[in-house]
């Protein structure tokens, strides 16, 4: 089930607020009660997505908590061998997987195309959130193994913890440790419920409003093909991309850290206006934080990180990059992608630093984007080849500037384009500093509830599908 | 001590807004999204269904049957989703309010329409493949010079995208039609091609050409077109006086289902047939026969342009009273419905062909009726895309 459907909103959201304040709130005011109300409904919400997966996720999840009491049974004993043993089996089970399920097909088919064997692929459906649900299962394992968490002794609440269904399919990956103690305790508040219900319908909106509407000029341009593409064309296209993916994914994050708000949970924060960054560096320190920091205390640290010799950090950082491109997907491209931020954060830390100093900020910002956009063409792009050749249209490599094609493009969502950079740049929270405190205050009380409104708008009328009884 | 370290934060969270006030209107704004949420939720699982969808022109989905199977292979999900969003209150009027919003906001074009000025819509025009109309081209050459004593006419009408360009959105991307049907026209060996392009651009009211809601042209474009076709083929357009009449006023056509703006209505005029001139349609797949080309049901339907022949059909054969012993065979697409009723006093039997729904190979047809004239009949977007014609006369 996604967020952003139906089916979620008319009737798997009310119903699970209503159980779970009724029934665990006000009736049994009961921890176990709560929980369990909502390890049910996150069952539920994953097997709707996924009804033959979930099983694979409930035996990682079960497998895991065994692991995990076993584990810390050695260390009491301190049976430091089986410890090892017990962490390395648990690491190369989770990674078997997701390497498995998600990888398993494009290593076939690449090895098939290397080597001419006739080797037929899997064609295994990727199971929904695999990647995100692994990662938060290893935080526990690794930090459990260096002795930073106590093991988890319930197993509905260990499953809780994997399968909480606000951050289940896409993030953010919250570590065990930031959770543990949220498991057990919180207090729901109006506070939180408010707070969180806000920032549910602000992230709705970005999907829904923002997210939908320019991930459809991207696809249209996308199409078309680079063949006719002129310049304007292509960098409206991954303009529009640009500002689509931000929105989808940091609108699913503002859904999944709301809807954890509404029930008691305060999840970490993922995205911090990625789009004002000024270096490469910085992006990352804003883009999908929950991602970097992961890779940060689990790959990066335990290789040494920065405190070893250059030519080792260098290492370590390309190994960070090789797997964060790998991780977002199973294709070449998505290692390419990895790859160019790989080496673009080794060119800034070690060549650029002096002289990015001295080039003025707005400059800095410029090329970061440009950058980042070039990102998202090997990122968006069906193949390696077609990226190349997309920026090749994007730096001249067209056969006009401008086309009808582009200006109509351009002056048909000139608007949509303004109102997306308003909202991926911090254009609100700028104007209503402009407002007296109190009209800041009055406007959430109607910008709210008008988003989500027009939110529903956007869901029923993107179902809209007329037969078309005579289309000749 | 844990206990103390939540309570502790709960605390700091009520008083961490700068003022009061923002806590206030937070809960508030929250209050009111939980009621809405409520109330959707509880209307659409109180409402009554409905069946059909006038504006889309199909069956909503209707609540899911479960089952096991449909279950697991995710079925019963996907009905589900399609279930709510198909009988959400209002449906309608928030499609259209939607189509308002991005129309205000600047969109000029959906679902493949072009929003116009006025109200006026236009079908996103089709592109020159030259593959594609390569194959076209030997097969109707082909088709001629197995035919050589068959007189040969062809007429491509063009598309309210180049009549009426002056109510196109500002910059909106159009090919020049007039040089494209000229491309097509000289592809074309032993043809004897219609001019459409120039006198309909001549007309004093383009915009009266084609349906402001629909990708047909009017009774208006379809006279024009009929006398330019008739003087090409030596037919005295002068001959029999017709008269048009409206059907109906409320037609809203494929343009506005297409992009959800219903915002204008269309008129169907329809040409009379001269009192002494009788006439036979058979439908000849369907072995029906009537004595009109007319179908009044259809201006009851949606479709209502399906009033001229009831729609596409394979094979149409009418024979009239008409003292000219001429039989000419029409290959077409839906353009033609409305011009064919104008050319029945002029032929003794008319046989018309839609080779996107014909089966057969039209050289029998050719071979056992003693076709004497031929004429091609088709818009530009619909010739363009065309893969049938290639496909039919091999």
């Amino acid at each position: 089930m996604v967020f952003s459907s139906a089916t979620f909103l008319i009737v798997f959201l009310p119903l699970t607020m209503a159980l779970y304040y009724l029934l665990g709130v006000v009736v049994t005011k009961s921890m176990a009660v709560k929980n369990l109300i909502l390890l049910v409904a996150s069952l539920v919400f994953y097997a709707w997505g996924e009804p033959v997966y979930i099983i694979l996720m409930m035996l990682s999840i079960f497998f895991n908590f065994i692991v995990g009491k076993d584990m810390e049974q050695a260390k009491k004993r301190n049976k430091k061998k089986k410890v090892k043993s017990l962490f390395i089996f648990a690491i190369i089970f989770n990674i078997g997987v997701l390497g498995f399920f998600k990888y398993a097909n494009l290593f076939i088919t690449t090895f098939a195309g290397i080597t001419g064997l006739g080797l037929r692929p899997l064609n295994l459906p990727l199971p929904v959130g695999i990647s995100f649900y692994t990662f938060q299962i290893m935080s526990y394992i690794i930090d459990l193994y260096n002795g930073n968490i106590k093991a988890q002794k319930k197993l509905f609440v260990f499953a809780l913890y994997v399968s909480l269904f606000p951050q289940l399919i896409a993030g953010p990956i919250v570590k065990y440790k930031d959770i543990s103690d949220q498991l057990m305790n919180r207090k729901e508040n109006w506070g939180s419920y408010s707070k969180g219900l806000n920032r549910f319908i602000i992230g709705l909106s970005k999907k829904l409003i923002l997210a939908n509407t320019l991930g459809s000029i991207y696809a249209s341009v996308q199409a078309a093909g680079t063949e006719n593409m002129s310049v304007l064309t292509a960098w409206i296209g991954i303009i529009c991309y640009t500002l689509q993916i931000y929105f989808d994914f940091s609108g699913y994050s503002d859904m999944a850290i709301g809807l954890g708000g509404v029930f008691g949970f305060e999840f970490c924060e993922n995205f911090n206006y990625p789009y004002i960054a000024v270096s490469i560096t910085d992006f990352w320190r804003r883009w999908h934080m929950s991602l970097s920091s992961w890779f940060r205390d689990y790959v990066y640290i335990p290789l040494g990180g920065n405190r070893c010799k250059v030519p080792r950090v260098i290492f370590n950082l390309m190994v960070v990059w090789l797997l964060t491109g790998f991780w977002h997907g199973a294709a070449w491209n998505f290692v390419l992608w990895g790859i160019y931020y790989g080496i673009l954060l080794i060119l800034e830390k070690y060549i650029l630093d002096n002289l990015v100093k001295r080039i003025p900020k707005i400059l800095r910002w410029l090329v970061t984007m440009i950058c980042v956009m070039i990102g998202w063409v090997f990122f968006s792009a069906p193949s390696i080849g077609e990226a190349f050749r997309y920026i090749g249209v994007m730096f001249g490599g067209a056969a006009a500037f401008a086309d009808a094609n582009g200006s109509f493009l351009l002056t048909t969502n000139f608007a949509l384009l303004l109102i997306g950079f308003a909202c991926a740049l911090p254009v609100y929270s700028f104007l209503t500093g402009l407002l007296s405190p109190k009209k800041r205050s009055r406007l959430i009380l109607v910008l709210t509830p008008l988003l989500f409104v027009l939110c529903i708008v956007f869901m029923i009328s993107e179902t809209y599908n007329p037969f078309l009884y005579f289309r000749f | 001590m844990e206990k103390k370290k939540v309570t502790k934060k709960s605390v700091k969270s009520r008083k961490k807004p700068d003022n009061k006030d923002y806590f206030v209107y937070e809960c508030l704004s929250a209050l009111i999204v939980t009621v809405i949420l409520f109330a959707v939720s509880f209307l659409s699982l109180v409402g009554k269904d409905r069946e059909y969808s006038e504006n889309e022109n199909r069956y909503l989905t209707a609540k899911p049957q479960f089952s096991w199977s449909s279950l697991m292979d995710g079925k019963f999900m996907d009905d589900a989703e399609a279930y709510l969003s198909d009988q959400f209150l209002l449906r309608d009027k928030l499609v259209s309010l939607r189509t308002d919003i991005d129309v205000f906001f600047g969109k000029r074009e959906i679902n493949d329409v072009y929003i116009g000025k006025k109200h006026f819509l236009f079908e996103k025009p089709s592109v020159y493949n030259e593959t594609r109309l390569k194959k076209t081209f030997d097969a109707m050459n082909n088709l001629k010079a197995k035919n050589q004593g068959i007189n040969t006419y062809i007429a491509i009408a063009p598309n309210s995208t180049e009549i009426v360009s002056s109510y196109l959105p500002s910059n909106a991307p159009v090919p020049n039609q007039a040089e494209q049907i000229n491309k097509i026209y000289q592809n074309l060996t032993g043809f004897t091609p219609v001019d459409l392009c120039g006198p309909l651009k001549k007309a004093e009211n383009p915009q009266d050409l084609y349906y402001r809601t629909d990708h047909h042209w009017t009774a208006e474009a379809v006279n024009i077109a009929y006398r330019e076709i008739a003087k090409s083929m030596g037919l005295d357009p002068n001959a029999y006086t017709y008269e048009n009449l409206a059907v109906t006023d409320s037609f809203q056509g494929t343009l506005a289902s297409s992009s959800g703006i219903f915002s204008a209505k269309d008129t169907i005029k329809v040409p009379t047939c001269p009192s002494d001139v009788m006439y036979r349609v058979t439908y000849v797949d369907e072995e029906r026969v009537t004595t009109t080309v007319f179908d009044q049901q259809k201006l009851g339907t949606k479709s209502k342009y399906e009033v001229f022949f009831g729609g596409n059909y394979p094979e149409v054969v009418i024979e009239s009273s008409s003292s000219n012993d001429r039989v000419l065979m029409v290959v077409k697409d839906s353009y033609a419905n409305s011009l064919i009723p104008l050319l029945i006093p002029h032929y003794k039997k008319i046989i018309i062909v839609d080779p996107r729904y014909y089966n057969g190979n039209i050289q029998d047809i050719i071979d056992t009726e003693s076709v004497t004239d031929m004429l091609w009949l088709y818009n530009a977007n619909t010739f363009l895309n065309d893969t049938s014609i290639a496909s039919k006369l091999s």
